[in-house]
């Protein structure tokens, strides 16, 4: 489909800093999206949320830019600024007025390679006590706020970089010192472990000038080489209640699957659709609509460079009981891997993948984020046309095949009242 | 590697330059009001039919109503059931979304060009033909009956909701919320969700905004075809009073395991269309609108208090309020207030030329990017709709923020942040703060529960 082939430029620094360019006219805006090879799987054992802290880390200033002026620089021109980390990566973007790109670069440029010149005991401590409240707020202090802590942690062992929640654990934070920081960042913040992504309004040769003139005098150090991990199975399957304060209990079930952009994650997405997508899903069909046990239910496959999972997830009614509910599951996973999805299904599920691909080329910071997404677990920037083809070329019995998976052992996490604790 | 200057930011030598979309305006043959943006990038369709009804249309003792209706009118119509009328929007790769809020009704659907046609017919069975089935409105409503208890658990939620009734008030249905008081849910009945749905939803109180790559024409003729001319009524829309409550109130709930408390801080205001917007809308860019704002600036970034702090004016038809939210580290919770209060009154006598300059920039560099998706297209052109601004309101906006000066911030600050009609709101546990509230002076403190009732008179 032409609409998702993008014409685009790639090439690399001395410094190894990968670059791509992506033109798009129709408003003066640019989006910078830089991505650097390092997320929580290269936190250290006992520094949970070291790569996050260190995303925070990136706004307090760099040797040429004061603390607070990475935001004031961009929100002062008109843009709108974030970053996020995750197992395997983290990502920092702007999206900015064209005329305000070079700034942009600069900016990025100089945190890239000067940051350290401005890191202090005091923006250290400042940026922890941030991390502490943000983990307040988002987990700890939230409904099901453990929900992911307590499942990676039962989902892979203690030596897996996705056992620990990307937050990290609250007495890590509060242990981060500036060695800490500054050996992170001699390690993974340099060109080479990092690609840069501007899309927008902009011409390809000053472009590329600009990203010469801020990024090739920055220098890389060691090469960052991909982790060793042994990714085992369950051997067993795992069962944790969790205490909580909350009124309706959720249950979690877990199975492990593939890593990242494995051919049978297509038909996995597919499933999950085809079980919880709409009103239509077979799992809400039966849990919500005809039994009414479930207040929602969902399912979804998750994967990275050093593993994947299939989730389903539902909070059940007032009153009414997880075991049946996972009965209930078990029961139509067997049903739809003896019997076999129906045609329409597969189609109804490829419709709205097809759609959604082509809703999703609206924002440029999207497009700039997948750009950087498939380059960096592929190698190839413009992938959309190709990864729909792979949903497109997903078979009935390519779905059916995926009960392999969910034959083995498995995770059973369950969140209950807390007022329960002891009773169950 | 050091030959490059670093030290001076790179100078802008060139302004971008931004063409506003041509915005049409669409009557239908019924004289339905739309407006419309054609955008041609994708070849899809974002379409909104808006009905002038929401909770505050919910009678006494039948709060929840407007919600669960519009839960409802596409559990099955013109002869499908609730599955085969899904089935059908997925078929096509389109999507519908039902949403209300307190004046208006929403439909939503994002579809490709080619399947909006089709997509549109499934609309009209919705909009004329819905089922209301018994079975599904049981279940439906015990499903809400279920979030009212969820959401006893989130304490954001709470303040969010506590905040807006103690602001409009309880005789006010201003402040209703969406999903309804348990006790009212529980009564509701199928036929009352029949008579809301024949008394409010018909296309005389209704329009439409539309971005998308088809022609205005065909916009229209489908429109005439499949979405004029539905509903029953010719009811009159309700005008809603609100009188401000002349004292500083502190609420408060009682979490006594939470590690951070949620606050809530702001009084009512005026409605959009007063003149002071673009004033109020550069005074909150400084105060709290953004990251390196006032006040997030202060909590978050000097003191460590928060993850983030911010401060907005929401509008309804008839009034408004200014609102401050964050949440804060238990034991720093009066800090915290005191703070706030600190800066809500020195944006009322301070505020610098820089300050005014970086805040009208930032709010003027950043208008194009509203224009990109559309998703945003749709949204602007609902803010026109909504607050019946004029085609003129995006010719106009850069100029009318560049006019505001530090005497008109000052004064929108001063006439819009209320000390003395200041509502505050905290949940969480009372020991980190109950001791010290009054040094703040309060006319009334009032302990609730998560359901916003009284629980002791302090």
């Amino acid at each position: 489909m032409k609409i998702l082939s993008l014409d685009y430029k790639k090439y690399s620094l001395q410094n190894g800093l990968e670059v791509i360019l992506y033109q798009d006219k129709s408003l003066p805006i640019a989006v910078v999206n830089l991505w650097y090879n390092v997320g929580s799987s290269r936190d250290p054992m006992n520094k949970t949320g070291l790569a996050h802290l260190f995303e925070h880390m990136m706004f307090q200033g760099s040797k040429h830019v004061k603390k607070g002026e990475h935001f004031k620089f961009i929100q002062d021109n008109g843009g709108t600024l974030n970053a996020s980390t995750s197992f395997d990566v983290t990502n920092y973007f702007e999206k900015i007025p064209s005329d305000f790109l070079e700034t942009a670069l600069w900016l990025e440029s100089d945190r890239m390679g000067f940051f350290l010149e401005a890191l202090t005991d005091e923006t250290l401590a400042n940026q922890i006590e941030v991390v502490k409240n943000e983990r307040l707020e988002r987990y700890d202090n939230q409904p099901y706020g453990l929900t992911w802590q307590k499942l990676f942690g039962l989902l892979y062992n203690e030596s897996h970089p996705y056992h620990a929640p990307t937050i990290g654990l609250m007495d890590h934070i509060l242990s981060y010192n500036q060695k800490d920081v500054s050996d992170f960042c001699n390690t993974y913040y340099q060109p080479r472990n990092a690609s840069l992504v501007i899309a927008g309004d902009f011409e390809i040769d000053s472009a590329k000038d600009l990203v010469e003139k801020y990024f090739s005098g920055i220098n890389s150090s060691a090469k960052v080489d991909p982790l060793n991990v042994e990714e085992s199975e369950l051997h067993e399957s795992k069962s944790e209640v969790v205490f909580d304060s909350v009124s309706l209990e959720k249950i979690l079930l877990v199975w492990k699957t593939e890593k990242i952009f494995h051919e049978n994650n297509f038909a996995l997405d597919i499933l999950s659709d085809i079980l919880t997508g709409s009103k239509n899903g077979r799992l809400h069909n039966i849990l919500v609509l005809k039994q009414e046990l479930a207040l929602q239910v969902s399912a979804f496959q998750y994967s990275g460079s050093y593993g994947g999972f299939f989730c389903i997830t539902a909070t059940a009614k007032p009153g009414k009981s997880l075991d049946e509910i996972k009965k209930i599951i078990f029961e139509e996973l067997t049903n739809l891997f003896t019997n076999n999805i129906t045609i329409e299904e597969l189609i109804r599920s490829k419709n709205g993948i097809k759609a959604n691909f082509i809703y999703g080329m609206q924002s440029l910071d999207s497009v700039a984020n997948h750009l950087n997404h498939y380059n960096f677990y592929l190698g190839e920037p413009n992938y959309f046309s190709h990864e729909l083809s792979l949903y497109e070329k997903v078979e009935r019995e390519s779905v059916k095949n995926c009960a392999k998976y969910f034959n083995k052992p498995f995770i059973d996490l369950r969140f209950v009242p807390k007022e329960k604790e002891g009773k169950v | 590697m050091m030959t490059l200057d670093r030290t001076t930011p790179p100078q802008i030598v060139e302004q971008a330059k931004f063409h506003l979309p041509e915005i049409e305006e669409i009557i239908s043959d019924s004289g339905m009001k739309g407006l419309f943006i054609q955008k041609t990038k994708l070849p899809m369709v974002q379409f909104t039919l808006i009905i002038s009804t929401g909770c505050v249309l919910d009678d006494e003792g039948k709060s929840g109503l407007a919600n669960l209706t519009a839960i409802l009118i596409d559990e099955g119509a013109g002869g499908l059931t609730a599955l085969e009328l899904n089935n059908q929007f997925e078929m096509l790769g389109s999507s519908i979304q039902i949403s209300i809020n307190h004046e208006f009704m929403y439909f939503t659907i994002v579809s490709l060009e080619e399947k909006f046609s089709e997509t549109l017919t499934l609309l009209s069975k919705i909009l004329n033909q819905p089922h209301f089935e018994e079975t599904e409105f049981l279940r439906e409503r015990s499903k809400v009956l279920a979030q009212l208890l969820q959401i006893k658990d989130e304490p954001d939620t709470i303040a969010d909701k506590i905040f807006e009734e103690k602001i409009f008030g309880f005789e006010n249905k201003l402040g209703n919320f969406n999903l309804g008081k348990e006790e009212d849910v529980q009564k509701l009945t199928n036929e009352d969700v029949r008579n809301f749905y024949n008394s409010q939803i018909s296309s005389d109180r209704a329009g439409f905004i539309c971005a998308g790559s088809l022609d205005p024409k065909t916009l229209k003729n489908l429109v005439n075809q499949f979405v004029d001319n539905f509903g029953k009524t010719k009811t009159s829309e309700t005008q809603l009073f609100v009188h401000p409550n002349k004292k500083r109130r502190f609420y408060f709930v009682h979490k006594p395991e939470a590690q951070q408390t949620e606050i809530r801080i702001g009084n009512l205001s005026d409605k959009r269309s007063d003149g002071d917007f673009y004033a109020k809308t550069v005074m909150n860019t400084i105060l709290g609108g953004q990251f390196n704002s006032r006040i997030n600036f202060k909590l978050r970034e000097t003191k460590g208090f928060t993850y983030g702090a911010n401060s907005l004016f929401s509008y309804r038809k008839e009034r408004g309020y200014f609102l401050l939210t964050t949440s804060v580290q238990s034991e720093h919770t009066i800090e915290a207030v005191q703070d706030t209060f600190y800066e809500l009154n020195r944006i009322k006598e301070s505020i610098t030329a820089d300050e005014l300059e970086a805040a009208k920039l930032s709010i003027i560099r950043r208008f194009p990017s509203n224009f990109e998706t559309y998703y945003q297209l749709a949204a602007g052109l609902n803010t026109l709709y909504i607050y019946d601004l004029q085609p003129s309101y995006f010719d106009e906006y850069i100029s009318n923020i560049r006019s505001v000066t530090i005497d008109d911030a000052l004064n929108a600050a001063k006439n819009n942040i209320l000390d003395d009609e200041t509502v505050v709101v905290l949940v969480g546990n009372k020991e980190q703060f109950i001791n010290q509230i009054n040094e703040f002076n309060f006319d009334e403190v009032e302990e609730l529960n998560e359901s916003g009732n009284p629980v002791i008179a302090l």
